[in-house]
């Protein structure tokens, strides 16, 4: 799981985004035009300008880790770890509204520089009863997964600044966070209970830092015709005491060597099972998500090469309201990346094969815009270690502390 | 065992039969008089103010009027009169704009200028803790 990052790879796989990026807007921009025109058609109604909403988010976070790096130079402090966003959504009728929000995301190597568009989509809700709801989404949408995926830059909605890192691995963030594709969502309400379903069909994000941590090498290659669904079934009290899900994910996408690589054409294949549930007792959450991955490659490392593994992972949290601006949390996070090798034997790196992180941290909320935290992380394993800051040549350490801070506002 | 331990420990937890203080009462519902809205039931007051429903049944939009997520009122009405938790419901509108599936609740700064918003819009639906007597605003009973 170790990789060195060449600064050529580096290169030809900026251009690539780049390509690739245009064209994925070009093709977004159309989906999302003929869909807007025909659905404009069958619900003609005067445009409502008081219907536009901005909104928009500032986080700026301070790492600091005692061994390893994380987001940047994290062993000597390290604040390469910023989200902006900024957004914008109208109601065209009263079933069908238009968002788009840009991100800019700075989180050490594991993110692609620059300003992002983090989604763009026609929301159309056919359906919107008390008891009944079904409505399709098209353009750059965010994946239903697990309870916190299509919310994970937004701080206020975190439970901690870090989201439990064995189930939304940063690393792996930017192929499950969006597809460019369709969506269809629905829900249904009995008595007391919401039962929702959320599903998405698309296109994934994948840049060469990503390809790089799935494919665990950086390949001088490209991974084409990547697909990615993902669909959550959740149920939960219509109060919000507690809520039940259950969400499976998966991405596939071909490899393509370059003209000199050693690398041979392949596949790549994740899949994603998780169970999450929460419970809300007046002033104290409790709550707890698992996953189950499976991962295979076929060719990529040679011919005839078929390997797949299954990873298992699990954190279960609870948090205290001291009061309205006060939170205070506590987790204990599991992952193995191969559950039959769960002491990394056949690792490069045996702690690479494993990540137990108990965290605990303290959130201020003076108001809805203002958020400050800090956390502090004693970590034994690194499994969700970015490879890409931490080269062999660097001692990795598998015991290591990870403290960080951070300053959110919004709007 | 201890991954186990846990799902089981969140189950049984989950499936417990529900003690909540019923609190009483401390706001009432108003919306504006054009909708001729006099009763709602618990859940829908619930999906309307999570911003899940932004229909009314013959079509038109709902607008949702609340006070800032820090005021007093804010929360004991939520608390009271939605038997929710605030930060649930900021959860569910965090959720909604966040992804732009939605949009948020209009937010106004005083009781006095939810009542003039709510009395104003058509489609409004707001709260207060006074009991109001006016032919713009209908006083919404929860059933």
């Amino acid at each position: 799981m170790i990789s060195t990052q060449s600064s050529c790879a580096k290169f030809s796989g900026s251009n690539i985004i780049l390509c690739r990026k245009t064209r994925r807007h070009r093709a977004l921009l159309g989906l999302l035009l003929s869909s807007l025109t025909c659905l404009a058609q069958a619900q003609a109604a005067p445009f409502d300008s008081s219907k536009m909403q901005f909104h928009g988010f500032v986080n700026q976070g301070y790492i600091k880790t005692d061994e390893n790096k994380f987001f940047g130079d994290s062993e000597k402090g390290s604040w390469e770890f910023t989200d902006i966003g900024i957004g914008a959504s109208s109601k065209l009728t009263n079933s069908l509204q238009v968002s788009a929000q840009a991100l800019y995301r700075r989180a050490g190597k594991t993110s692609p520089d620059g300003i992002q568009l983090d989604y763009l989509l026609a929301d159309w809700s056919a359906i919107n009863n008390a008891d009944t709801g079904l409505g399709l989404r098209a353009g750059r949408i965010k994946n239903p997964f697990g309870f916190h995926n299509e919310t994970r830059d937004i701080a206020a909605s975190r439970p901690s600044i870090l989201l439990p890192e064995s189930i939304y691995v940063d690393a792996l963030r930017e192929l499950f966070h969006t597809a460019d594709g369709v969506g269809l969502y629905a829900y249904k309400s009995w008595n007391n209970t919401l039962l929702t379903f959320d599903t998405a069909f698309g296109k994934p994000s994948i840049n060469r830092a990503t390809q790089d941590v799935l494919l665990t090498v950086p390949a001088p290659g490209t991974l084409v015709d990547e697909k990615l669904n993902a669909s959550r079934l959740m149920l939960e009290e219509h109060s919000g005491r507690w809520r039940i899900a259950y969400s499976h994910a998966e991405a596939d996408a071909d490899y393509q060597p370059a003209t000199v690589d050693l690398a041979v054409p392949g596949n790549a294949n994740i899949k994603l099972d998780v169970l999450s549930l929460e419970y809300n007792w007046n002033n104290w959450q409790i709550s707890g998500e698992h996953l189950r991955r499976k991962i295979t490659y076929q060719g990529i490392f040679g011919d005839g090469f078929n390997l797949s593994f299954k990873s298992d992972a699990y954190y279960i949290q609870t948090s205290y309201r001291v009061n309205q601006q006060w939170q205070w949390l506590l987790r204990y996070d599991r992952l193995y990346v191969n559950t039959e090798d769960k002491a990394g034997e056949s690792f490069t790196t045996p702690s690479d094969a494993y990540a137990k992180d108990w965290t605990t941290g303290l959130r201020f909320q003076p108001n809805s815009q203002w958020l400050i935290s800090a956390e502090l992380h004693q970590i034994n394993g690194t499994a969700w270690l970015p490879s890409i800051e931490n080269s062999i040549a660097n001692n990795i350490n598998s015991d290591w502390l990870l403290f960080t801070a951070q300053v959110s506002w919004r709007f | 065992m201890n991954r186990w331990f846990a799902i089981a420990i969140l189950i049984t937890l989950t499936l417990a039969p529900q003690e909540r203080s019923q609190a009483q009462a401390t706001h009432h519902i108003i919306s504006n008089a054009n909708l001729e809205l006099t009763h709602l039931p618990l859940n829908k007051a619930r999906s309307i103010f999570s911003m899940r429903l932004h229909k009314w049944p013959d079509g038109s939009p709902i607008r949702v009027y609340v006070l800032p997520d820090d005021n007093a009122s804010h929360r004991q009405f939520v608390q009271s009169v939605l038997r929710m938790f605030p930060h649930q419901l900021r959860r569910n509108w965090d959720r909604y704009i966040y992804t732009g599936t939605g949009q948020a609740p209009i937010e106004v700064d005083s009781e006095a200028e939810m009542i003039k918003q709510v009395s104003l819009t058509p489609g409004a639906i707001g709260y207060t803790q006074q009991e109001l007597v006016s032919n713009d605003i209908h006083t919404v009973q929860l059933r």
